[in-house]
């Protein structure tokens, strides 16, 4: 009978706490590059002309019909023929951050698209060029209407994050791994990451609701 | 103030706007009237370059509009639009709808911007919804704030497209008389109307637009009383019948 011992866990606590950081520190940048990335795109795939949309069509195509694992792995492993040697966290973030920014790219699309397309006429007829109406007029309404599916984006790419143990990055994952198979303690290594990893995307669970809520009172206050 | 030249339209090959010759003199008010799907509304885009012309020429103050080299945000601040469904930008407070585009457009000093403001909201009634949101506002008032946010980038010309179409008679009125007051200002106009009695009172010159074409235009006594094309006196007479069953079966409600 299989003795559950959560002892193992104290031992390897400076370990696991190293693991959350990293994880924390890819998630926080890659979801900053990430949104500005998804941000770009959608300027470029709604406001700009046909050769700009085509290429931005094209970037988010090609990144969310590939494997992240890949994408990690070329980055990682492909860019250093080409002369770019960089760390392995570097590769991870840069890799997530390209993925997630398709997705989210998607998700600011489709929030874009339903602003009314009198708002474009207004703007403009105020004299707004295309990214003051942009910035100033169009994106913040696009956004209140998507921040749910945003979140979840969000919550996938600190689930995504494990993948850059594949390429020797000591996060939260590899911590975890680590511990469980140098200790034959799978049970309680595993159960303490579902936990961890729950706890961070938790967070921003919480967070995308609490801002859900927030831009909605500021929007759509009770007549008075 | 304003003149086209053999304007045309198509949206591939459904022709909106056919040969339009026109002017409109400075601090003159003119009123675009015909029946729905006539290009009234498509004429006035293409007045301020927002929607682009096949043919013809277009000229505001002067400038070439529909010439290449023009740089068309400029000529729409210097055209202003008042749309039927008002698009206000609902994230934004009255006192931002109105404040950003002086501030980011014109790049004019905040302090100014918001004593004009207050002025513009002053002058249209609403100070006291300074603060409040697009949603807690009435139709007329809503549409009486869009007006104040194009004044504020100090057009020469106001378009209205049918400003007043998505509105009950009351707060017509109110929106009515919010132009009126700026008419007497001498700010050159351009409305777009199914309100006869306004544009009678108010217009200098009227434009009878049919499927495209421009049938007759003169002045208002001339258009109203005696009409010189037939289509224009079904148009007027029926227009001003449903206005008086209206007008007939309110007094029997009443």
């Amino acid at each position: 009978m299989y003795e559950i011992d959560f002892n193992v866990i104290a031992d390897t606590l400076p370990t696991l706490i190293k693991g959350i950081e990293i994880t924390l520190f890819i998630s926080l940048i890659s979801s900053l590059a990430a949104f500005l990335i998804g941000i770009t795109v959608v300027f470029l795939r709604t406001m700009c002309t046909t050769p700009f949309r085509a290429a931005g069509t094209a970037y988010v195509e090609i990144i969310r019909n590939t494997p992240l694992l890949i994408q990690i792995y070329f980055v990682y492993k492909a860019l250093p023929g080409l002369g770019a040697f960089l760390s392995p966290i570097t590769c991870g973030i840069i890799a997530l951050s390209i993925y997630t920014g398709a997705y989210i790219s998607e998700v600011l699309r489709s929030g874009v698209n339903s602003v009314n397309i009198e708002q474009y006429e207004a703007a403009k007829g105020l004299g707004f060029n295309r990214l003051q109406s942009f910035i100033l007029i169009i994106f913040p309404q696009a956004i209140r209407v998507v921040i749910p599916p945003l979140g979840s984006q969000f919550i996938n790419l600190v689930k995504n994050s494990s993948l850059v143990s594949f390429i020797s990055v000591s996060d939260l994952f590899y911590v975890i791994y680590k511990g469980a198979v140098d200790d034959f303690r799978f049970f309680e290594f595993f159960l303490v990451g579902v936990v961890l990893y729950m706890t961070l995307t938790g967070i921003i669970a919480l967070a995308s609701n609490l801002i859900e809520k927030y831009v909605e009172f500021h929007g759509k206050e009770v007549r008075t | 103030m304003i003149r086209l030249e053999n304007v045309s339209k198509y949206y591939k090959s459904l022709c909106v706007l056919k040969d339009i010759n026109t002017s409109m003199a400075k601090g003159s008010i003119v009123a675009l009237i015909g029946p729905s799907g006539c290009g009234k509304s498509t004429l006035l885009k293409c007045i301020n370059g927002l929607t682009p012309v096949t043919e013809g020429k277009i000229f505001v103050d002067n400038v070439e509009i529909t010439s290449r080299k023009t740089d068309l945000n400029k000529i729409r601040t210097e055209v202003g639009i008042v749309f039927q469904q008002f698009n206000l930008f609902p994230h934004l407070t009255v006192r931002e709808n109105i404040n950003l585009a002086p501030l980011k457009v014109k790049k004019m000093n905040k302090n100014d911007v918001e004593i004009q403001t207050m002025y513009l909201l002053e002058k249209v009634g609403l100070l006291d919804k300074i603060d409040k949101y697009p949603d807690q506002l009435s139709g007329g008032q809503a549409q009486r704030v869009a007006i104040a946010r194009s004044l504020a980038m100090q057009p020469k010309v106001m378009m209205f497209d049918e400003p007043t179409s998505a509105l009950d008679p009351q707060m017509t009125q109110e929106v009515l008389d919010t132009i009126k007051s700026l008419s007497k200002e001498g700010m050159t106009m351009v409305v777009v109307t199914h309100e006869m009695g306004f544009a009678k009172e108010i217009a200098d010159k009227i434009i009878f637009l049919s499927r495209g074409r421009i049938i007759e235009e003169g002045s208002p006594t001339r258009i109203f009383n005696t009409p010189g094309n037939e289509i224009t006196e079904k148009f007027i007479k029926s227009i001003l019948k449903s206005k008086n069953e209206i007008l007939h079966t309110q007094n029997e409600v009443g």
